[in-house]
C-alpha cells in the first residue's frame, strides 16, 4: 500500500509542479509582454518634475538657429524646473506668432519667449500677457516700450557694425552696391538697428557704397530663394555684396549664387551656421557668417524666466556673445562643432 | 479495509480525472483571462481619441448654442449651453493640469486652460448679452471664436499625434496578441499530453495487476496448482480479489490434500482387510486339513463320553467330554469373538488333553484377576501360544515341564503372560518372530497348529496396533510370552470387527 501511495503522491507532486512551471512560464510571458508595452507606452519623453511652462515663441522650427537656440532653452529650463514648450510647433495648422502669443495668453502658460519683429500688434499682445501675469521676454529683437520683463539678444547695431566691417572688406571698388535681405514685413515699425549699424560703418569709410535694404519677411514661406534669385538675375541692379540677415536667406543666397555661376561676382555675407553656410564659407562662396550664439541665447532666456518666476525681478538686459566665421577660422569652428 | 475502499478504482479512476479536468481547466481559464485582457486592452487604444472627439464635439455643440442664444437670446438655447458648459467641464477635469514634458500631456493642459479662458469668455459674452451690451456682446463672441479656432486646433493636433501612437501601440498590442495565442495554444497542447501520459501511467498501474492475476489464472488452469496470485497492494478491487483468489486457491488445495490422504487411509484399511481374511482362511484351512470333520468328531466323541460313562469309566468320561469341548469350541467360536474367560477354558482343555496324552508331563498353574475375565478378543489366540511352548519349550526339555499363565491389568491395557521353563528361544529367533519372519519356518516344521506369525497378524489387524506381542527368553530359563490388549479394545472392536 505504502509504495502505491508513494507512487500515487509522487505522480501528484509532479502534475501540481507541472502546472506550477506553466503557470508561472505563462505569468512570465504576459509580465514580460506587459513590460514591452509600457516600454512603448513611455517612449514619449523624459520625466521630470516641472514647476513652470513656458511657452516659446517664434521662428521657423526648420531654422537651425531657432532648432539649437530651443534646445538648448529646454534642456537650460529642466534644470531650473522651467519646461520650455516650442509653443505651436505641435499643431498641425500654421498660427502667425501673434495668434500664438495669443493662444499661450489663453493657455495661461507662466511665461512667454518671444523671438519677432517688433510690430504694434505684439506691442498690445505684450501688454495683455503683462496684465495676465505673464511674463514676456523678447529674443534677439526688442519690443522695448511693450511690458517685457527683459531682452536677450545680441547688440543689433554692434551687430550692424560687425556686418559694415565685413562689407568693408568685400568691396573693392567705390561705387558698389550692397542689398541687405532684412527678414522683416513692410509693416515693421521701427528700422533695423541691424542695418543702421550697417549703413553707418560704411558711411564712416566715406566710400562710395550705395547700401539698400530689401525685405524678405513678407509671407514668410517659400519666398526667399525666389526674392534672391530675382536681385541676382537682375544684372542692372545686381549687387556686389549681398548681406543676409537670417540663416535661410544665406543659404538661399549660396544655393543661388552656385546655381547662377556668380561665384566671383556676388559676395555673400551671412548669418549663424549651418553645414550648407560651413561648406560655402570652405568653397570660398560665402565671405563669412555672423553666428549669433543661439544655445547661449536659449540658455539666458530661461535663466531670466527662472529669475523673474522666482524673484519676480531680473534683469533688463541679457548679452548674447557674436562671432565671426571666416575662411580663416571655419576649419577649427566645424572641428569645435563635432568636437561637442 | 476501509483504507482499500477509500482509494478503490473508481475513486482513483474519479482522482486522476477530475485532476487533469482541474489543471486544463485552470490552463484555459488562464489563457482566456491573458486573451480576454489583450482584447480589452485593444478596445481601449482608440479611448483617448474618443475622449478627445468628444471633447471637440462638446466644445463645439457650447460655440453652436452659444452663437444661437447670442442671435435669439432663446432660453432653449441658453439651457443646451449650461448643459453643455457642465459637460464640458466634467470631461476637462479628467485632463492633465500639470507641466509636463510628455508632449501629449502639456498639449491637454493647454487645452485645459484654453477651455477654462474660453469658459469664462463665454460667460462673460452670455453676461454682456443680458446686460444688452451689443456692441460688447459682438466683441466677447469675437473672442471665444477665437478661443474656440485654438481649442480646435489643438484637439486636432494632440488627438492626431495620439491617433498615431495610438495606433502603434494598436499594432503592437496584436503583435502580442498572436503571440499570446500561440504560445496558449503551445501549452496547452503541452498540458494535453502530459496528462494524457498521466492518465495512461495511472490507468496502466491499476491494470497491470489485473493483467498479472489473468497469468496466474492461466497457469492454474494449465495444472499449475502450486501458483499463488500476485498480491499487489494496490488497495483497490484488485488486490480484494486476488487476496480472495489466493483463498480460494488455498482451500482448493488443503481439499485435494484431504482427498488425496482419505485415498491413502481407505487403501490401508482394504489391504488390512485383505490380509486379515487371508489369515483368517489360512487358519481355518489349517484345522479343516487337522481336524477333517470337527461336527462329526464332536459328536462321535460326545457319544464316546457317554458310553464310557455308561461303562464306568470315568476317567475315560472325562477325557473325551474335554476333547469334545476343544473341538466344539473350535467348531463354535471359529468366527466369532470370545471372551478371555472362554480362552483360559480352552487352554484347560487343551492341557487336559496334553497330560492324558503324555501321561501328566505339564504342570500347568495359572493367576488371574477375575476382574478382567470379560474382556473380549480374537478367538484361537492362547491355545497356538501355549501350543507352541509345549513343542518347542518343554517337549524337548529332560524333566518335568511347568507353564504358568498369568492374567494382569496394567494402566489401560491387559497383560496375558505366558511363561514356561522349557529350553528357551533363541534371541535371534524371537526377534524374527516379532517381526513376523521366522513364522513360516516354525509353522512349517510343525504343521499340526496355528502359527504364531498367524495369532500375532490377527492380534494386530484386530487392535490396530503393532505392540501386542511380546516373546523373550527368561533370564530363569524357558520363554515368556506376553499379549498387551487394550482395555477399550471392546469398543474398537464394535467399529471395525463387523468383518472378522
Amino acid at each position: 500500500m505504502k509504495r502505491f501511495m508513494d507512487d500515487n503522491r509522487l505522480m501528484y507532486i509532479v502534475m501540481a509542479a507541472t502546472v506550477l512551471l506553466v503557470l508561472s512560464i505563462m505569468i512570465g510571458f504576459s509580465v514580460s509582454l506587459d513590460q514591452d508595452k509600457s516600454g512603448s507606452d513611455e517612449a514619449g519623453g523624459e520625466e521630470g518634475s516641472y514647476s513652470y511652462h513656458v511657452a516659446m515663441v517664434g521662428g521657423d522650427p526648420s531654422d537651425v538657429f531657432w532648432e539649437s537656440l530651443y534646445e538648448e532653452a529646454r534642456t537650460a529650463g529642466a534644470k531650473v524646473g522651467i519646461y520650455a514648450e516650442d509653443f505651436g510647433a505641435a499643431l498641425n495648422e500654421d498660427y502667425s506668432t501673434s495668434e500664438l502669443v495669443r493662444m499661450a495668453i489663453d493657455s495661461r502658460v507662466d511665461g512667454i519667449v518671444i523671438e519677432t519683429d517688433a510690430t504694434e500688434d505684439i506691442e498690445s499682445l505684450i501688454s495683455q500677457a503683462e496684465q495676465a501675469g505673464i511674463p514676456v521676454v523678447t529674443l534677439m529683437e526688442d519690443v522695448p516700450d511693450s511690458g517685457r520683463i527683459s531682452y536677450v539678444g545680441a547688440n543689433d547695431y554692434t551687430l550692424g557694425e560687425m556686418y559694415g566691417q565685413e562689407v568693408l572688406k568685400a568691396v573693392e571698388k567705390d561705387g558698389a552696391s550692397v542689398d541687405v535681405l532684412v527678414p522683416v514685413n513692410e509693416e515693421e515699425s521701427s528700422p533695423s538697428f541691424i542695418y543702421t549699424g550697417i549703413s553707418e560703418t560704411v558711411a564712416q569709410t566715406s566710400r562710395d557704397i550705395s547700401v539698400s535694404t530689401v525685405r524678405t519677411g513678407e509671407d514668410r514661406e517659400f519666398v526667399s530663394e525666389e526674392r534672391v534669385r530675382g536681385i541676382l538675375l537682375d544684372e542692372e541692379n545686381r549687387p556686389d555684396v549681398l548681406v543676409c540677415l537670417n540663416v535661410v536667406d544665406t543659404i538661399s543666397a549660396y544655393q543661388c549664387v552656385r546655381d547662377y555661376n556668380l561665384v566671383g561676382k556676388v559676395k555673400i555675407i551671412g548669418y549663424y551656421s549651418s553645414p550648407e553656410i560651413l561648406e560655402g564659407i570652405q568653397k570660398g562662396v560665402i565671405q563669412s557668417t555672423i553666428m549669433v550664439n543661439a544655445q547661449e541665447a536659449g540658455r539666458l532666456c530661461m535663466e531670466a524666466m527662472e529669475e523673474y518666476l522666482s524673484q519676480r525681478y531680473t534683469s533688463e538686459y541679457f548679452p548674447v556673445s557674436v562671432e565671426l566665421i571666416n575662411e580663416k577660422n571655419v576649419e577649427d569652428y566645424i572641428q569645435e562643432e563635432s568636437g561637442e | 479495509m476501509e483504507e482499500s475502499q477509500s482509494k478503490s478504482i473508481r475513486v482513483k479512476l474519479v482522482e486522476i480525472f477530475v485532476m487533469v479536468s482541474i489543471t486544463v481547466f485552470v490552463i484555459v481559464i488562464f489563457i482566456y483571462y491573458n486573451l480576454n485582457r489583450t482584447i480589452r486592452e485593444m478596445d481601449t487604444v482608440y479611448n483617448s481619441n474618443i475622449q478627445f472627439n468628444d471633447l471637440s464635439a462638446n466644445v463645439s455643440d457650447i460655440q453652436n448654442s452659444l452663437y444661437q442664444y447670442l442671435n435669439t437670446k432663446s432660453s432653449d438655447a441658453l439651457e443646451d449651453y449650461y448643459r453643455y458648459s457642465q459637460d464640458y467641464q466634467e470631461l476637462l477635469d479628467v485632463l492633465n493640469q500639470e507641466v509636463s514634458s510628455d508632449p501629449a500631456k502639456l498639449a491637454e493642459k493647454n487645452i485645459y486652460y484654453l477651455s477654462q479662458t474660453y469658459l469664462e469668455m463665454t460667460d462673460e459674452a452670455v453676461e454682456r448679452k443680458r446686460g444688452r451690451d451689443a456692441a460688447g456682446v459682438r466683441e466677447a463672441y469675437q473672442e471665444t471664436e477665437e478661443i474656440y479656432g485654438f481649442i480646435q486646433a489643438n484637439i486636432n493636433s494632440i488627438n492626431t499625434s495620439t491617433f498615431v501612437s495610438n495606433a502603434r501601440s494598436y499594432s503592437n498590442l496584436r503583435v502580442i496578441l498572436s503571440y499570446t495565442t500561440g504560445f496558449s495554444i503551445c501549452v496547452l497542447f503541452a498540458v494535453i499530453a502530459i496528462a494524457v501520459g498521466w492518465i495512461i501511467i495511472m490507468t496502466r498501474s491499476i491494470t497491470k495487476p489485473l493483467i498479472e492475476l489473468a497469468n496466474a489464472a492461466t497457469e492454474i488452469a494449465q495444472g499449475n496448482i502450486e501458483v499463488d496470485f500476485p498480491i499487489v497492494e494496490t488497495g483497490d478491487e484488485v488486490s480484494v480479489v486476488a487476496k480472495a483468489c489466493n483463498k480460494m486457491i488455498g482451500s482448493i488445495r488443503n481439499y485435494i490434500e484431504e482427498t488425496k490422504k482419505n485415498y491413502e487411509r481407505e487403501n490401508e484399511l482394504a489391504a488390512n482387510e485383505l490380509r486379515m481374511k487371508n489369515d483368517l482362511k489360512e487358519a481355518q484351512l489349517k484345522y479343516l486339513q487337522a481336524q477333517i470333520n470337527p461336527h462329526f468328531l464332536f459328536n462321535s466323541l460326545n457319544a464316546g463320553a457317554q458310553l464310557a460313562m455308561m461303562e464306568g469309566a470315568e476317567k475315560a468320561c472325562m477325557f473325551i467330554q474335554n476333547m469334545a469341548d476343544f473341538f466344539r469350541y473350535n467348531v463354535r467360536k471359529m468366527e466369532k469373538d470370545v471372551t478371555l474367560q472362554e480362552e483360559l477354558q480352552l487352554v484347560d482343555n487343551y492341557i487336559y488333553i496334553l497330560n492324558v496324552r503324555f501321561a501328566g508331563d505339564i504342570h500347568y498353574s495359572r493367576q488371574i484377576n477375575e476382574k478382567l475375565l470379560h474382556i473380549s478378543m480374537p478367538s484361537m489366540i492362547l491355545q497356538p501360544i501355549i501350543e507352541n511352548a509345549v513343542n518347542h519349550g518343554i517337549r524337548e526339555m529332560e524333566g518335568e515341564g511347568c507353564i504358568h499363565l498369568s492374567v494382569f491389568g496394567e494402566e489401560d491395557e491387559v497383560c496375558i503372560e505366558i511363561t514356561d521353563n522349557g529350553v528357551g528361544i533363541e534371541p535371534e529367533i524371537a526377534e524374527k518372530i516379532m517381526r513376523g519372519e521366522n513364522a513360516h519356518s516354525m509353522s512349517g516344521r510343525d504343521s499340526e497348529g496355528i502359527g504364531l506369525d498367524n495369532v500375532i497378524n490377527r492380534l494386530r489387524s484386530y487392535y490396530g496396533r503393532q505392540h501386542v506381542f511380546e516373546i523373550k527368553r527368561r533370564e530363569t530359563g524357558g520363554t515368556s510370552v506376553t499379549l498387551y490388549i487394550p482395555k477399550e479394545g471392546k469398543e474398537r472392536e464394535d467399529d471395525e470387527n463387523t468383518d472378522l
